[in-house]
């Protein structure tokens, strides 16, 4: 029972793991806690909902295009609500993807009604058992989505000239300019790679608990804020095995506690780590400028 | 009512009696930056009463230096003694209760508000009325306390030449008069260690001149000045005493006609002025 | 004197009242750099603590009222206080955190209803006592500004560390006003509860928190005079358009953002504040 909650967790958490990529990322490079992420996710949720119903394409096609969907989202928020503010007033960025959220919670919602929506079947369920844990297809398919794109981002960052100006720019905006960085672009490109990532997330946690809702943003936005914290602010690889380990925390906590506080565990889970250890598991970025 | 906190130091001092001499003194003191140590294994003594000035290339270390002694940066290795106490572990705000202030470089100075509240909030560690004064009318000690440290402010301003702009936003004045502004605050806090990060950067000869007559002025009243500058005219003029930098290590140190001499600092610093 | 105004007018006024409250518990912490979106969690435990102790006790309502806020300032001072030794966003996060802690707490609590709420509070709250709070509230803040602890409160919020070499506690001051902002927002709540009558913790989750920051950010984060025109404006003009009624989030974000481009210090700044500053253009545009 206690391995196939942490099979379950780790299946979970790998979704959890995309989202929270693209938090520490944008907080990496941006300096910026990006609020609004949250919806990012809830609305890759929905287009790839849209592209299964509307299109009648399959997963791959849905993923695909929740994925552009959510990165032209994502380029569309840096334009309108990141690049205009001047950045002396620290927390004015910050307050704007609050605004973001509100109103692209809100939209959700007039546009899509505030009932749960189910994922049809897209993939033909067949289970397996490996000794005494039970899985089905799409808990691997699930699985393999995220680490697949965890590998590819992982790549790109270590192995690409851009990647390299990615973790430049994250260190010292000011010096990576000083290296013939474009900073701009570095930076509607972390916006790019953490929404489709998110877009990604969408479909899989939403495929995972069947249901896809306008709020399901804001509860991803407070497990995000504690995958990072857990992984240490700005870490990929703490954001990585941050997500697996709350995905397993919380499929734990759900079986053993009662599931009203499972809103609320990750929350919980925040406070313990500033309370012992606030740099993280493995350590947050500092910004220097 | 707010007390001030004094972590075991009086004014009176806890001194060792052999370091009845030396104010400051740093002991194998190493900052390591990404692999690179920005300072490296460094020993430096300063005495009590003394100009004592720190030269060296750019990138030599010495402003992580001075962010070390003011609390600002953590070292890597290695011990910071004030007055013969360990002050490692010292915040850098019960450092300044302490008695040690400092400028910055690139001069940090509260933009929004006036000149003159720029220098009255520097008299925070000296003073003491909290909220008790503030929800009760105890407007005794409240009322005196605030017109002591309007006067006292004031005061300061007018020993650093810019008392006229008391009520200007310290955001509006001239680069200048913010140097000046700054150097105020951090004699506000009454301090027994002054550390100076490039006083007189940016400035022209005039305000160039009047930066040094203050420094001359700060130390007839007893304090220890230590500071960075890059101007070697000003260097070899007021300091007393010399401490070259050069890759994070200390290359020479002695009175400035010996530094002026020394081959290792002309070949690292000098010839290149 | 209730006679001569409206129930509706005298609702409007109460309830600007309790978001005026609300607003100046954010703008405490913010006015030292720090932001707080945990006013909503403690504005819950304000509202249950002085509904239990007036309700269950009989305590007169002064009491209960402080008596919820100090409970309100205590709880949150013992939680957040890792988060305010740390510079950074860590207080953000840590106020996120509490406000839903606090949010899942009473949504389980039974001794306070639970998720069936708490009800039959007395309606205590009226206009006299209410205003009577927010004045004193206002000389509060008033006097803060121009003292000591007011002026190392604004030094931090202008540069922390230049603060800090300056001598000024850095944790000290900002739990004070950390603790301050969650006795305030305390208040609000028990005013809040003895208003509405009927409370439960869905009254007090992150859009509450949210809210008491919008009315700072909007209204004016840097004088104490923005926090309350903000809450005022965002509680009378949804009542006044109908037809914002329902756009009125998507209304509020759109605001926040066009804020931050143009005018992020809010509608109120310091100059704006000042009668002297009218009189300066109000000359030069008759001199023209």
């Amino acid at each position: 029972m206690f391995l196939q909650q942490m099979v379950n967790g780790i299946m979970l958490g790998s979704a959890y793991s995309l989202v929270a990529i693209g938090y520490t990322l944008i907080f990496g490079v941006l300096n910026l806690l990006h609020f609004a992420h949250g919806e990012v996710f809830m609305l890759g949720a929905y287009f790839g909902l849209q592209i299964v119903l509307g299109l009648k394409l399959g997963l791959p096609g849905a993923i695909a295009g929740a994925m552009i969907g959510t990165a032209i989202l994502g380029l569309l928020i840096e334009r309108v609500a990141f690049r205009p503010i001047k950045k002396e007033h620290f927390l004015a960025p910050l307050i704007a993807t609050i605004g973001i959220t509100i109103i692209l919670q809100e939209v959700a919602n007039k546009i899509f009604g505030s009932e749960p929506a189910g994922f049809p079947q897209t993939v033909s369920i067949q289970n397996f058992q490996l000794g005494p844990v039970g899985i089905n297809t799409l808990q691997i398919v699930i699985l393999g989505i995220s680490l697949f794109l965890m590998a590819a981002l992982h790549l790109f960052v270590s192995k690409t000239r851009l990647g390299r100006a990615m973790r430049a720019t994250a260190e010292n905006a000011t010096i990576a300019r000083l290296l013939g960085v474009s900073v701009n672009r570095i930076i509607m490109l972390t916006f790019v790679v953490a929404s489709a990532l998110a877009g990604a997330a969408g479909i899989l946690v939403g495929m995972a608990y069947n249901a896809v809702t306008p709020y399901m943003g804001a509860q991803m936005a407070g497990k995000g804020f504690a995958i990072m914290l857990l992984g240490g602010l700005g870490n990929i690889k703490g954001a990585m095995v941050g997500g697996l380990i709350l995905g397993v925390a919380e499929i734990l906590s759900v079986g053993y506690l009662a599931s009203s506080y499972r809103d609320a565990f990750a929350f919980g889970v925040m406070i313990l780590i500033l309370i012992f250890r606030p740099s993280g598991l493995f350590g947050s970025l500092i910004h220097e400028d | 009512m707010e007390v001030v906190e004094g972590e075991a130091f009086t004014e009176g001092g806890e001194m060792s009696s052999q370091d009845a001499l030396s104010l400051l003194e740093l002991r194998s003191l190493t900052k390591i930056f990404g692999g690179l140590a920005a300072v490296n294994n460094v020993d430096v003594e300063v005495e009590a009463g003394t100009l004592h000035a720190i030269i060296g290339p750019n990138g030599s270390g010495k402003t992580t230096l001075i962010n070390m002694v003011s609390g600002l940066l953590q070292p890597t290795s290695g011990e910071i003694f004030f007055r013969g106490k360990n002050i490692s572990d010292v915040r850098a705000d019960q450092r300044a209760f302490m008695g040690i202030a400092r400028t910055f470089q690139n001069i940090r100075v509260f933009g929004d508000m006036s000149v003159l509240e720029n220098v009255m909030v520097a008299r925070h560690c000296r003073t003491s009325s909290g909220l008790g004064s503030l929800l009760f009318k105890v407007p005794f000690k409240e009322l005196n306390e605030e017109k002591e440290i309007s006067r006292r402010a004031a005061e300061i301003l007018d020993f650093v030449g810019i008392g006229l702009r008391k009520d200007a936003k310290a955001g509006s004045l001239p680069y200048g008069e913010q140097r000046l502004l700054e150097m105020a605050q951090a004699l506000a806090t009454d301090p027994v260690l002054l550390l100076l990060d490039e006083p007189v950067a940016g400035m022209n000869p005039s305000e160039k001149e009047l930066v040094k007559s203050l420094i001359r002025r700060i130390t007839d009243t007893g304090i220890t000045v230590l500071f960075i500058e890059h101007d070697m005219e000003i260097v070899m003029d007021v300091s007393e005493r010399i401490t070259v930098f050069n890759f994070g290590k200390k290359i020479a140190e002695g009175r400035p006609a010996e530094i002026r001499d020394d081959p290792e600092v002309i070949e690292a610093y000098l010839g290149r002025d | 004197m209730e006679g001569l105004i409206s129930p509706f007018v005298q609702t409007i006024l109460i309830i600007g009242g309790i978001n005026s409250i609300l607003a100046l518990s954010f703008y405490l912490p913010f006015s030292g750099g720090q932001l707080s979106l945990a006013q909503g969690g403690f504005m819950a435990i304000g509202a249950y603590a002085s509904a239990v102790l007036t309700h269950n006790f009989g305590v007169p309502f002064a009491f209960a009222l402080v008596g919820g806020a100090c409970l309100s300032s205590l709880v949150g001072v013992g939680v957040c206080f890792p988060a305010l030794k740390i510079k950074g966003i860590y207080l953000l996060l840590i106020t996120l955190g509490f406000n839903e802690v606090i949010r899942v707490f009473f949504l389980n609590f039974a001794y306070t209803g639970g998720v069936g709420g708490f009800g039959g509070i007395q309606p205590l709250t009226n206009l006299f006592n209410l205003y009577l709070v927010l004045a004193l509230l206002i000389i509060f803040f008033y006097r803060l500004h121009r003292s000591r602890l007011g002026r190392a409160l604004r030094a931090i919020s202008s540069d922390q560390d230049a603060a800090e070499a300056r001598g000024i506690p850095l944790t000290r001051m900002k739990t004070f006003a950390f603790g301050a902002g969650g006795f305030i927002a305390g208040l609000a709540g028990g005013f809040y509860a003895h208003f509405v009558m009927f409370i439960t913790s869905e009254n007090f989750g992150f859009h509450r928190s949210l809210e008491s920051m919008m009315f700072v950010i909007l209204g004016g984060s840097q004088v104490l005079w923005g926090p309350v025109l903000g809450a005022y404006l965002i509680t009378i003009i949804p009542e006044s358009f109908r037809f914002i009624q329902s756009f009125r989030f998507e209304f509020l974000g759109i605001c926040l953002i066009i804020m931050m481009i143009l005018r992020p210090m809010g509608l109120l700044d310091a100059e704006v504040c000042r009668w002297k500053w009218w009189r300066e253009r109000l000359l030069r545009k008759v001199a023209k």
